[in-house]
């Protein structure tokens, strides 16, 4: 992988700092989502098939 | 689980296609982790040039819910770099962005635990641009936008994405 990295020397645009906020609140709220998720029957439904799985490979 | 587990060199996992596109894999120790690249592209709403899609990264621990003593394998790395290939592998002239939580004054490990994850990218088949993001209270937000070497748009969406974040930037 190739690396690229922009340092910054002083305050970002108002335009990055609006769109970090914008991900973080995005980050924040997902992962709460998938927290859910995993109390679902459609997650226990995925264990069972990746535990099918893994005994398959036994 | 034995340590000598039948796990070869990483995790099954399963995708599931939904409004975002989520994988999920359970490690040795039974923990679930679960990987959603979710659309984002109202970051890129006044970027018309070209049609691309950017997807949010995002990465968590679901199950057990409450646990403090995670153990890392190489196994996980190995899964996650397998997943973003898995990923670019559908959508191969998308972006994927990842953006560190700053909250608690942790981002610089935060930073490098996830370009650990990234590493297993080796060659020169995909680009990652760093960018710093300073704040009015001086707080660094760390993001990383990753893209393959080889998008038809990689020109235009590294100068935007740049753009962003490299006003006042060197």
């Amino acid at each position: 992988m190739i690396t690229l990295t922009i340092k910054s020397k002083g305050t970002s645009s108002p335009k990055a700092i609006e769109m970090a906020k914008m991900l973080l609140e995005s980050k924040k709220q997902t992962q709460a989502e998938m927290k859910e998720f995993a109390k679902t029957e459609e997650f226990q439904e995925i264990v069972k098939r990746l535990r099918e799985k893994q005994d398959a490979r036994k | 689980m034995p340590e000598n587990n039948t796990f070869e060199d990483q995790y099954d996992y399963e995708f599931q296609e939904g409004i975002d596109k989520s994988y999920f894999f359970e490690t040795r120790n039974g923990y679930f982790y679960q990987i959603n690249f979710k659309e984002s592209n109202y970051l890129f709403s006044d970027f018309e040039e070209i049609n691309t899609n950017l997807f949010e990264f995002i990465l968590d621990l679901i199950y057990p819910e409450k646990n403090s003593k995670i153990v890392l394998d190489n196994l996980i790395l190995a899964t996650i770099a397998a997943i973003f290939r898995d990923f670019f592998s559908k959508n191969g002239h998308d972006s994927v962005i990842y953006i560190i939580d700053s909250s608690d004054s942790r981002q610089a490990a935060r930073k490098r635990k996830f370009d650990n994850w990234v590493q297993l990218f080796k060659g020169d088949d995909f680009f990652k641009l760093d960018a710093e993001i300073i704040d009015k209270n001086k707080n660094k937000i760390f993001s990383s936008l990753i893209i393959k070497a080889d998008n038809p748009h990689f020109n235009a969406i590294i100068r935007y994405f740049g753009s962003l974040s490299s006003e006042n930037s060197k």
